[in-house]
């Protein structure tokens, strides 16, 4: 298989075009996250097993993303009609369009493309610059200090003689400003970016501690072999983390020490291989707390023939602890969680388990049978249980694909009020932008 | 004689809108913090204000909000001037008294012209 230098642009071409986010690809393609984030950023040469994994985890044929072809216009074509239901077309014109209008169909295409990266980009910036204190400062900087610029250029560039002291003082605002903007746009580029190494500084410790252990796809084999805690070793994997994510990291994986000692790997790989992914035949089979086994069926090691698993973790306030997507089924990067999540209706009854099939609003366009997901919720008592005080709860859930609808009538959820589309939600918080605008 | 007070934190804008204020032959007077801003407005007793939303110590909608409540201050011109230029900051700051709402980045002449207007003065 030849290799190709710019395969990573095609990559992440198609995964855009798809909708789907890097995380997602990566377990499918048998990869880490991060590796696949250097091959998309052509950092990295593949070809091979790992180029035919990638092209099988994005519908595509290899030779689409290793020769430079365009991706299949047919495809492309038909994902445009398919993201607008509400215009009627006959998809078996498809072919017969693209033969006769070229030029019209690869138009029709790039726009398709160019529409879902900004969908795309659009909900994560509105989540971003609605809740996320540094974006609305980084913005507010770059604007007053473009407005800076734009006010005394346009004095500097006026006609007609200027005092000299003026024209002095005003060029070295003008300079000085521009250095200013140069900062403040590079530092805004790298946060939206998502460049690891700057925008870990911008991170709150939590999304830091979040963004290691995805990157890492949520499993350590370090910890699965450790038959004793071993405070260096989890230090390790924690190397790049600031100290305040380091301390959470700390207490994250002794937890997951713990649990990998009660509920050891092959066991728990032997029942999955028996059960699948269902959480309750896997607690009647060890008589292990439901909590526990949602948290090891989230840690399983990445298996592209296994679908994807979520879990979600909240305290008695709401507060997200812990954030490991499902596919779209994702956490708010800042703000507050939909409501209707059953996350938060298990802590009004602690100790009782709830399975919910739920359908996820996610993008606007996209088939609800591909947002469907079925839920695992238990909230318990985190700290034994006394006369005083205030109980400190948790809620677990645990979030796996549904293949098929199982219940007639699925919830409907989203990720939050501002990213949702769904009307007349008893629960709505604010406006979305979807609906509403910015 | 035409007053204008700028209460905006960003020191070269101060000196932008000063230099076009002055040039026009407007009195001009600055205040950066928005902790004492109406303090400042009530001392030196402009006749039209600039005013920006995000300040520090003190947001531009609450010190708008506390010169409207004032006798002395209730129908001065009041621009604000902002880098937020979503709908609803618009709609707080009409809400809460302002004359005139305009984002950054600004055009000099838009806002010479428009403080001039709010004033009476004739071009």
């Amino acid at each position: 298989m030849e290799r190709s230098a710019f395969a990573g642009s095609r990559i992440r071409e198609r995964r855009v075009a798809l909708g789907l986010r890097q995380a997602e690809v990566a377990l499918r393609a048998g990869i880490s996250g991060s590796y696949l984030n250097l091959i998309e950023h052509n950092r990295r040469r593949i070809g091979g097993k790992v180029l035919l994994n990638i092209a099988a985890a994005l519908e595509t044929e290899p030779g689409a993303l290793a020769q430079g072809a365009e991706k299949s216009l047919l495809t492309s074509l038909r994902d445009a009609a398919i993201a607008r239901p509400d215009v009627e077309v006959d998809l078996s014109q498809t072919e017969d369009f693209a033969d006769r209008f070229t030029d019209w169909a690869r138009l029709i295409s790039a726009q398709q493309s160019q529409i879902t990266a900004l969908q795309q980009t659009v909900s994560s910036l509105s989540d971003r610059l609605a809740h996320d204190p540094f974006l609305s400062e980084a913005l507010h900087e770059v604007l007053s200090t473009v407005s800076a610029i734009r006010s005394t250029a346009s004095i500097l560039a006026e006609p007609g003689e200027m005092d000299q002291n003026w024209q002095r003082r005003f060029q070295t605002n003008v300079f000085q400003d521009s250095i200013r903007l140069a900062t403040a746009s590079q530092s805004l580029a790298d946060y939206l970016d998502g460049d690891s190494d700057r925008v870990l500084d911008t991170l709150s410790p939590l999304d830091e501690l979040d963004s290691l252990l995805a990157k890492n796809g949520y499993h350590f084999a370090e910890l699965e072999d450790m038959r004793q805690w071993s405070a260096p070793v989890a230090e390790g994997l924690l190397a790049e983390a600031s100290a305040a994510a380091k301390t959470l990291g700390l207490a994250y994986f002794r937890q997951y020490w713990r649990d990998a000692q009660n509920f050891r790997l092959p066991k728990l790989l032997q029942l999955v291989a028996e059960f699948g992914l269902d959480p309750v035949r896997i607690a009647r089979e060890t008589e292990l707390s439901l909590p526990l086994i949602f948290r090891r069926l989230a840690s399983l090691p990445p298996d592209p023939n296994r679908p994807p698993v979520g879990l979600m973790i909240c305290d008695g306030s709401g507060g997200l602890l812990f954030k490991q997507p499902c596919d779209d089924f994702q956490a708010p990067r800042v703000g507050s969680a939909c409501a209707l999540w059953p996350l938060y209706g298990a802590l009004t009854q602690i100790g009782v388990a709830a399975r919910h099939q739920i359908l996820h609003s996610g993008r606007p366009g996209t088939l609800g049978e591909e947002n469907l997901f079925d839920t695992f919720s238990i909230a318990e008592r985190v700290t034994s249980a006394s006369f005083e005080g205030v109980p400190v709860l948790r809620s677990t859930m645990l979030i796996l694909r549904a293949e098929t609808p199982t219940y007639n009538q699925p919830l409907p959820i989203g990720s939050t009020c501002r990213l949702c589309n769904i009307d007349a939600c008893p629960a709505r918080r604010e406006p979305s932008i979807f609906s509403d605008g910015f | 004689m035409r007053h204008v007070l700028l209460i905006e934190d960003e020191p070269n804008i101060i000196e932008a809108l000063s230099f076009i204020f002055l040039r026009d032959g407007w009195k001009v007077d600055a205040h950066s913090d928005g902790a004492n801003a109406v303090a400042t407005a009530v001392q030196t007793a402009p006749n039209a204000i600039i005013l920006d939303v995000m300040l520090p110590n003190r947001s531009g909608f609450e010190i708008l909000e506390e010169l409207r409540s004032l006798p002395d201050y209730k129908d001065i011109p009041i621009l604000m001037l902002t880098a937020r230029g979503q709908t609803k900051d618009r709609d707080i700051a009409i809400a809460r008294g302002a004359s005139q709402y305009m984002t950054k980045p600004f055009s000099n002449a838009e806002v010479l012209k428009t403080m001039n207007a709010l004033v009476g003065h004739a071009p």
